[in-house]
């Protein structure tokens, strides 16, 4: 048996492995990290895995979020070009690109949310006092820059936040649109005015149409009606050219008789209770009647 | 050691400790061995149908996706294992802050106030997982500044009625662009929208408007179906006077058929008894006709002692010799004797008698 007691050098193992074990550290997939050396930070920036470092306390590692941040800068109110007032929302994304500047300047996630918010506030005024109107809203749509603007802000933004907080901003976009509480009333008023005027254009020119309609059929009814009525004058036309022929070609037969017989039957016609006959007595004529 | 009043349980105990004392060495090898083992099998998982895993060594990601089955990792604290639910649908809904519709302006400054619901899928797990600090956050953001954008350049008009569908799509492919951009991991199913409205106060007027659309479309369909009713009656009529016109020439025609046959059946009688024939036909007229007439019998050589047409209605005279029908649109010609040459007035031209008729051949 030695003079240092038996639990000692499990003690002294414990802590030699430890030691070991802390000159190991991994990175995950969300982060980024730094190795400072006695709190200087040491060059590069270790991305996801396991890492060799100096074992403690010699070197301490920091992790950083390495994944695209979302952030809605929530509604402000500005002034377009052409003096109209509009409240614009807008989110950012963003991730910390340079470790080392963001824990020197930020720090935190809230803390370089609250710069990004100030910085978007006077950018996006800026740029939304040089649009018109049109720019925002444009029933065309040919002239809506939302995209633009938001790019453009973006940008500006970006590289103020590059350089003074190692952050990156990926993309910047406005999200929300809209017209100070304030002049709700109004323009409700207005959109009530112009459905009205919309609700009788409707009407009238509803009723033009019927008009238009009803003309149509007029013209469709007589023309319907007027060739019928031509179609049958020629069908009587032929019917009548018919029955002449046929008369014609009976009588063609015989013409003598025929305008005798023809003779005899407009008698009848020619005849009627209002006629007087002077006949003489020796007549032919009252002699038939004698010698029936 | 072992007393014999101890339950047969105490004993086996006792036996097995007694043992263990004996081949200490073996059994602390037996356990680090088993705990090894145990250790080792930590790293078999199994992923579920519809689901898809992810593993991640030290942290760095090696498998970004394993699909369904029975999979081995190294053990735990070497590599992680995150397993989630990719084959199902999500759904989620894109309104304004704190749930309630999103303030939109269109194109022609109007108010509208919409909500939509969106519906996704994780399409790659490991940008799902490690790549936003916030996903579906940004899904949001993305869907709404694309739906700003889409009605920024739209009508309240078309919002409201016809654009809807397409305002759907365009919202879904823009938002799709972004979320694409941004390396989600998500992708869209299917945007839509689930309410627009107009404002409330103005909700009124926007009813009225549909109103008026739909009392014109009345309109102009009633004026449709009039036209249809009055064209259809005038077909029918058409049809009508063209039937009246048909049966009028056919019966003309079949009239003339009897007469001609008529005619040439009187013909052939004719052919035979000339004379006869002739003097029937003249009787048989003129039994039926005078009969009618007021009959003057003058004297032999006298002349009529009227010399005026007519003097009153419905007393005719007429000039001597000669019979005027009230109904002859012509006037009458004087035939010596008794012979009278008749007009035919009214009746469709034949081969007009020119000439008097010859006096009936003797009676």
């Amino acid at each position: 048996m030695s003079a240092i007691p038996r639990p000692f050098y499990w003690l002294a193992g414990a802590a030699a492995a430890g030691l070991l074990l802390s000159a190991l550290y991994a990175v995950d997939e969300t982060q980024v990290a730094i190795v400072t050396r006695f709190g200087r930070p040491l060059p590069g920036v270790a991305g996801p895995g396991l890492h060799l470092k100096a074992p403690w306390p010699i070197d301490t590692v920091i992790r950083f979020d390495s994944r695209l941040l979302v952030f809605a800068s929530g509604p402000s109110e500005m002034l377009t070009a052409d003096k109209k007032n509009v409240v614009v929302d807008s989110f950012i994304c963003w991730r910390i690109a340079n470790p080392l500047l963001f824990a020197q300047t930020v720090r935190t996630r809230q803390e370089a949310e609250a710069r990004l918010l100030d910085f978007t506030a006077s950018e996006m005024g800026a740029a939304v006092g040089r649009e018109p109107m049109e720019s925002f809203i444009h029933s065309g749509g040919g002239g809506v820059r939302l995209r633009a603007i938001g790019d453009g802000v973006g940008a500006a933004i970006g590289r103020l936040a590059a350089a003074s907080f190692g952050i990156q901003v990926v993309d910047l976009q406005i999200a929300g649109f809209n017209l100070p509480a304030q002049n709700r009333d109004s323009v409700i008023e207005r959109m009530r005015a112009e459905r009205g005027r919309i609700a009788t254009r409707y009407r009238s020119e509803g009723d033009e149409k019927a008009l238009e309609i009803q003309a149509q059929a007029a013209t469709e009814r007589e023309a319907v009606l007027s060739a019928a009525k031509s179609q049958a004058e020629s069908i009587r036309g032929k019917g009548e050219a018919d029955a002449l022929r046929i008369f014609a070609a009976a009588y063609a037969k015989d013409p003598d008789l025929y305008r005798f017989l023809r003779t005899l039957e407009s008698y009848e016609t020619v005849i009627d209770d209002k006629t007087t006959l002077f006949l003489q007595s020796d007549s032919k004529l009252l002699r038939a009647l004698d010698g029936k | 050691m072992a007393s014999d009043d101890d339950a047969p349980s105490v004993r086996l105990i006792r036996a097995a400790a007694a043992a263990v004392r004996r081949h200490r060495r073996t059994v602390a090898a037996l356990l680090a061995l088993a705990v090894l083992g145990c250790w080792l099998a930590g790293g078999i998982y199994a992923v579920a149908n519809g689901a898809s895993a992810v593993v991640r060594r030290y942290g760095r990601v090696v498998e970004r996706r394993v699909e369904p089955g029975l999979h081995l990792a190294l053990p735990p604290g070497v590599d992680a294992v995150t397993k989630v639910k990719t084959g199902e649908v999500l759904r989620l809904q894109v309104a304004g802050d704190g749930g309630a519709p999103m303030s939109l302006v269109t194109g022609d400054e109007n108010l509208i106030e919409t909500t939509l619901i969106v519906q996704y899928r994780i399409s790659s797990l490991a940008s799902y997982l490690f790549h936003a600090d916030d996903p579906t956050a940004l899904l949001t953001q993305a869907v709404r500044a694309a739906m700003v954008d889409e009605i920024a350049r739209r009508t309240v008009e078309e919002v409201l009625t016809s654009g809807k569908a397409s305002v759907q799509n365009e919202v879904r492919r823009k938002a799709q662009t972004m979320l694409q951009a941004y390396s989600t991991g998500l992708s869209l199913v299917a945007v839509t929208i689930q309410a627009v409205n107009p404002p409330p106060e103005a909700v009124a007027a926007f009813l009225e408007v549909s109103d008026a659309r739909a009392q014109a479309a009345r309109a102009v369909n009633e004026a449709q179906t009039r036209r249809e009713s009055s064209l259809n009656l005038a077909r029918g009529r058409a049809e009508r006077s063209l039937a009246e016109a048909r049966t009028w020439a056919d019966q003309r025609q079949q009239k003339a058929r009897g007469a001609a046959s008529r005619f040439e059946q009187v013909m052939a009688q004719a052919r035979r008894t000339p004379q006869q024939t002739r003097t029937d036909f003249y009787l048989a007229m003129v039994r039926k006709v005078l009969p009618k007439a007021r009959i003057i019998v003058l004297a032999p050589g006298e002349k009529p002692r009227i010399d005026i047409y007519l003097t009153q209605p419905g007393s005719a005279a007429t000039p001597p010799g000669a019979a005027a029908g009230g109904a002859g649109p012509g006037g009458a010609g004087a035939v010596p004797g008794a012979g009278v040459e008749p007009m035919l007035g009214g009746r469709p031209p034949g081969p007009p008698p020119s000439k008097p008729i010859p006096p009936p051949p003797g009676g």
